[in-house]
C-alpha cells in the first residue's frame, strides 16, 4: 500500500470581520430578532439543524452541505480584546502571542515542507505563512523573462544578499515552473461555474494548480476583502456571501476527485456586535464564523453556541467566543497531516469532531 | 514665469528639474549637442549626501545629481523642507487630468473609472516631475495615514478634495490642523461611515463607532495608546451629528452639522471632560485631546521613523522626534527637522560612535545607509527617475502598481499601505521584469535612452556609480561585465541594492 496522498491545505481569509452571526443565523432564536429588528428579518435560507440556517446568499454552498463535506464552527474567535482589525488579523495569523513566525508557516517549517510547497494568490504572503520555507507570492510570479543573461546576473547578485537570497532564488525556480505550467492551461471542469470574480480567479488558478500537481503545494492562502459592514449591511453582506460560495462551489466542482486531498478553512478575525447600529450595520465584535470544507470533512455543525440573551453576550455586546480558532486550525493540521503539537504551543483545548 | 515656462518648452520635461536655484541664464540658451558629464558619486559607501538624496526623494535624476552638485545638499535640504512653490512643468503635465481641481459636486459627473485613472496618474506625474520631493513623499505619507479607498460608496467623488485639503494642504504644518482637516473630510466622512453616526433624542440604538475607533486606533493615539472601548464611544458621541449632503440634495458632497443628530450631553474622553452643549465645537474639544496625548505625539514619531530610518526604528529617534512633536503641538516640518538630524537617520549602526555629526563621523557607521526597503511606488518612480526616463503617460505605471499590490488610493484598509517590508518583498520577480521592460522601451508612455545615460556616466561603472549612489562593490562589476547598456541598466534597477534606500 502506498504512502498516503498528501493534503493542501487552503486558508481564506475574509478580511474586515465577517458577520458570523448573518451568514449562519439563530433563525429560532428571540434574541436574535429582538437584537437585530431590521436586519434579521428577510433571512429564508437552507436550515442546517434545528438552530442555524444558512445565510441565502451562500446557497451555492448547499450541495457541499448535503454532501457532508461543509463543516461550520459558530461562536469562533481569538481572545484578542482590542477589536481592531489589525491587531485580530496579527494575532490570529501568528496564532499566538509573542511569536514572530506564522502558525501555516510553523507548521510548514515543522512537517518538512520545502519550498515552493506554500503559495498566496494574492500580491503578498500573508503573515500565517511567515517563516514557511520559500513560500511565494503568485501574482507576481507571472511572466517570462525576457533575458536570461540578466536573469543570471541579477540572480548572482542576490546570492550575496543576506536578507534576500532565498526570496529570490525561491522566485526564480518558482516562475520556471509556473512557466511550464502556463504551457498547458487548465480548463476547468464542465461543472464548475466560476462567477466572474478576482476572487473567484484566484480560485480557478489555484484549482489549476492543484490539479496539475506542479508545485506539489500543501498550502495556499486567498484573500477576500470587503466584510467591514459598519453601515447599510443588507445591502453589503448578501453580495459578499454571493463571492464567497460561488468561488467556493466553483473550486470544489473543478477539483472533482482531487478534493479529497484538499482542506478549505475559511476564517475572520472576528464577527460582529449582535446588536445592530444605527446605521443598519453592525461594529467589530468578537465570537464569528468558521467554515471547514473538504473531502476529509465531516460536515455539520460543530462546537458550543453560547447563546444571545443578554447575560451571555459579552463585552459591549458581542457573540461570546465558544470555540478557539486554534481548536479548529489544530483539528485540521492533526487530521490531514497527523502534525498540530508544535503550531500552537498555548492552546490545548481537545480536538473537534471535523 | 515666462522665462520658466519658456525654458521648458526649450529644455523640455525633466531639464527644468536642474534649473532650481542654479544658473538659469546658462541654461536657457545651451549649446545643442553637449550634455554636461555627471559628477558621480566616487566613495565606497552613500555618502550623506547621496543617502539623503536617496531616502528624501523618489530617486535621483542626472539632473537632480547637477542641481546639488551646485547648490550643496545643505541648501538643498533647506529647499525640500519649504513650503511647494507652483511648478509650470508639472502644471503643464497634469492638465489633462482636470480631476485634480475638480471640486466634489463636479466630480460626481464622472464614472468613477475615470477619475481614478487621472488621479493614480497625476499621483505619478508628481512624484516623477516635482522638484519637492520631501513634500509629495509626505503627501503620500499622509495619504497612507488617512488612507481612503475610493472604492467605498461616493469617495471616488470626493477623494481628490479630500486630498487637496488634507494631505497636500499640511503635508509640513501643524497635525492638529491635518486631523481636523480629515474629521471635515466628506471623503472620510463616508469612508469611516461618520456621515451616518447619528445620535440625539428618538434614537435609541449606539452610534455608529467606526471612525471613532479608527480616529483613535490610527489616525491619533495609536492601538496600544491607552483608550477604551468607552472612550471610543464617547468619541462617536463626540462626532455625531457631522453627515455629507448626498445625491438628490443641495450642496452635493459638502459637510454639515446636523444639530437633531448630535449628542448634546457631555462626554469624558480619555479622562478629560467635554461640558455639554458644546454642539459642532465637540469636534475641535475632540481634536485637542487626541493631538495633545502623549500617545500621539509616539505613535506619529514612530511611523515617521519607520518611514525614514528603519522599520524598527531605534527607541532614541522615536522619542527624540516625539519630543519636537510635544514641544511645537505636533509641527510637522519641525519634527522631519529634528528626524534627519538624528544619528539613527544618519545610517549610524547601533554602537558605532557619531560625533558632530561629520560625514568622517559617520562614515565609521554607515552600515544602515541603504537599508530601507523601498514600496512598490518608490521603486517604479525611483527606477524611472534614475533612468532619466521621459514620461508621457503614466497609465502602465498603474498597471503594475495593482500587480504589486500598491494601487493608488485603492488600500483596501484604513491603515493605510503598511511600511514594513514584509508586505511588499514577494514582488522581486515582479520588479526585475519591468525593469526589463522599462530599459527595453516596453513600457508605453515611458521612454528610456540607457546607452546616453551610461554615456554621459562615462561608461557602466559610472551608471552603476549613478544608480547606486556609491561606487559599485566588485560583485555588481563582475555582474555588469560584458552586458550591453541596456543590459547593465536594467541589472542594476533590478539589483538588491535598488530595492532599497
Amino acid at each position: 500500500m502506498s504512502a498516503p496522498h498528501p493534503t493542501t491545505l487552503v486558508v481564506i481569509f475574509l478580511r474586515g470581520g465577517a458577520d458570523g452571526l448573518a451568514l449562519m443565523p439563530p433563525l429560532h432564536d428571540p434574541d436574535y430578532a429582538a437584537l437585530r429588528p431590521s436586519l434579521a428579518g428577510a433571512d429564508t435560507g437552507l436550515a442546517l439543524d434545528g438552530r442555524f440556517t444558512l445565510h441565502p446568499q451562500l446557497g451555492a454552498l448547499g450541495a457541499l452541505w448535503q454532501e457532508r463535506r461543509l463543516a461550520l464552527i459558530p461562536a469562533c474567535g481569538s481572545d484578542d480584546q482590542t477589536l481592531s482589525h489589525f491587531e485580530a488579523q496579527d494575532l490570529m495569523e501568528h496564532g499566538a502571542h509573542g511569536v514572530g513566525s506564522g502558525w501555516l508557516g510553523r507548521h510548514l517549517a515543522a512537517s518538512g515542507a520545502h519550498a515552493l510547497q506554500a503559495l498566496s494568490m494574492d500580491e503578498n504572503v500573508p503573515l500565517m505563512l511567515a517563516a514557511a520555507p520559500g513560500a511565494m507570492a503568485f501574482r507576481c510570479l507571472q511572466g517570462a523573462a525576457s533575458d536570461a543573461l540578466c536573469t543570471a546576473r541579477i540572480s548572482a547578485l542576490y546570492q550575496q544578499d543576506a536578507q534576500l537570497s532565498g526570496l529570490a532564488a525561491t522566485a526564480v525556480s518558482a516562475q520556471a515552473r509556473l512557466e511550464q505550467l502556463s504551457r498547458s492551461r487548465h480548463a476547468p471542469s464542465a461543472q464548475a461555474l466560476y462567477p466572474d470574480t478576482e476572487f473567484a480567479a484566484s480560485l480557478r488558478t489555484l484549482a489549476g494548480l492543484l490539479t496539475a500537481e506542479v508545485l506539489e503545494l500543501r498550502a495556499a492562502t486567498v484573500d477576500l476583502v470587503g466584510w467591514d459592514t459598519h453601515v447599510a449591511q443588507s445591502r453589503i453582506l448578501p453580495a459578499q456571501a454571493e463571492l464567497l460560495a460561488g468561488g467556493l462551489a466553483a473550486f470544489a466542482r473543478d477539483l472533482g476527485p482531487v478534493l479529497e486531498h484538499v482542506t478549505v478553512v475559511v476564517m475572520s478575525e472576528f464577527g460582529r456586535r449582535a446588536y445592530e447600529n444605527t446605521t443598519l450595520g453592525t461594529d467589530h465584535g468578537r465570537g464569528g464564523l468558521m467554515l471547514v470544507l473538504g473531502g476529509r470533512t465531516q460536515g455539520g455543525v460543530h462546537g458550543d453556541w453560547p447563546g444571545l440573551a443578554a447575560h451571555q453576550l459579552i463585552g459591549p455586546g458581542d457573540v461570546a467566543v465558544a470555540t478557539d480558532y486554534r481548536q479548529v486550525l489544530a483539528t485540521v493540521l492533526g487530521r490531514d497531516t497527523g502534525l498540530s503539537g508544535t503550531v500552537f504551543p498555548d492552546c490545548d483545548r481537545p480536538a473537534l469532531a471535523l | 514665469m515666462d522665462l520658466t515656462r519658456r525654458a521648458c518648452l526649450l529644455l523640455g520635461g525633466n531639464a527644468c528639474l536642474a534649473l532650481g536655484l542654479s544658473g538659469l541664464g546658462s541654461l536657457l540658451f545651451p549649446e545643442p549637442a553637449v550634455v554636461p558629464a555627471l559628477r558621480l558619486p566616487r566613495s565606497t559607501f552613500c555618502d550623506w549626501t547621496n543617502h539623503c538624496l536617496a531616502r528624501l526623494s523618489y530617486g535621483v535624476t542626472p539632473q537632480l545629481r547637477a542641481q546639488v552638485q551646485a547648490i550643496g545638499i545643505d541648501a538643498w535640504l533647506e529647499a525640500q523642507l519649504a513650503d511647494p512653490t507652483p511648478e509650470p512643468d508639472v502644471a503643464r503635465r497634469l492638465r489633462g487630468y482636470e480631476m485634480v481641481d475638480c471640486e466634489p459636486s463636479s466630480c460626481y459627473e464622472y464614472r468613477p473609472e475615470v477619475i481614478r485613472a487621472q488621479l493614480g496618474a497625476a499621483r505619478c506625474v508628481r512624484a516623477y516631475a516635482s522638484e519637492h520631493q520631501l513634500y509629495e513623499i509626505m503627501v503620500e505619507f499622509w495619504s497612507d495615514h488617512f488612507a481612503i479607498d475610493m472604492g467605498k460608496a461616493d469617495c471616488a467623488y470626493l477623494i481628490a478634495d479630500d486630498e487637496r485639503r488634507v494631505a497636500r494642504a499640511h503635508a509640513f504644518g501643524s497635525f492638529g490642523e491635518l486631523v481636523r482637516a480629515s474629521l471635515s473630510s466628506p471623503a472620510m466622512l463616508w469612508y469611516l461611515d461618520g456621515r451616518d453616526n447619528r445620535a440625539g433624542p428618538g434614537v435609541t440604538s449606539p452610534p455608529n463607532e467606526n471612525h471613532a475607533r479608527e480616529l483613535l486606533e490610527l489616525h491619533t493615539l495609536g492601538v496600544h495608546g491607552g483608550y477604551t472601548q468607552d472612550d471610543i464611544l464617547q468619541v462617536a458621541r463626540c462626532l455625531s451629528g457631522w453627515t455629507v449632503r448626498a445625491r438628490h440634495e443641495f450642496h452635493l458632497g459638502s459637510v454639515v452639522f446636523e444639530p437633531e443628530h448630535h449628542d448634546p450631553a457631555a462626554k469624558t474622553v480619555l479622562g478629560t471632560t467635554i461640558p455639554a452643549g458644546l454642539g459642532a465645537g465637540d469636534r475641535d474639544a475632540l481634536c485637542a485631546i487626541l493631538v495633545a496625548h502623549p500617545a500621539t505625539a509616539t505613535h506619529l514619531s514612530t511611523k515617521l521613523c519607520q518611514r525614514f530610518i528603519s522599520e524598527q526604528p531605534p527607541a532614541a529617534a522615536v522619542s527624540a522626534v516625539a519630543a519636537t512633536f510635544q514641544s511645537t503641538r505636533g509641527d510637522i516640518r519641525a519634527c522631519l527637522r529634528t528626524l534627519i538630524a538624528t544619528p539613527a537617520f544618519r545610517g549610524a549602526s547601533p554602537g558605532a560612535g557619531v560625533g558632530a555629526g561629520t560625514d568622517a563621523a559617520a562614515a565609521a557607521g554607515v552600515a544602515l545607509r541603504g537599508t530601507l526597503f523601498k514600496r512598490p511606488f518608490h521603486y517604479l518612480i525611483s527606477a524611472m527617475r534614475s533612468a532619466d526616463a521621459t514620461l508621457s503617460d503614466p497609465a502602465v505605471l498603474l498597471d503594475h502598481l495593482q500587480i504589486l499590490g500598491q494601487s493608488p488610493y485603492r488600500c483596501a484598509t484604513p491603515a493605510g499601505y503598511p511600511l514594513a517590508q514584509r508586505h511588499w518583498q514577494d514582488g522581486l520577480w515582479w520588479r526585475w521584469r519591468v525593469a526589463a521592460d522599462l530599459v527595453g522601451n516596453r513600457l508605453a508612455g515611458i521612454g528610456v535612452d540607457a546607452a546616453a545615460l551610461q554615456q554621459r556616466c562615462a561608461g557602466s561603472a559610472g551608471l552603476a556609480s549613478h544608480i547606486l549612489g556609491r561606487t559599485p562593490a566588485p560583485a555588481e562589476t563582475q555582474a555588469l561585465t560584458g552586458l550591453d547598456p541596456d543590459q547593465a541598466l536594467s541589472v542594476l534597477l533590478a539589483s538588491p541594492s535598488f530595492q532599497r534606500c
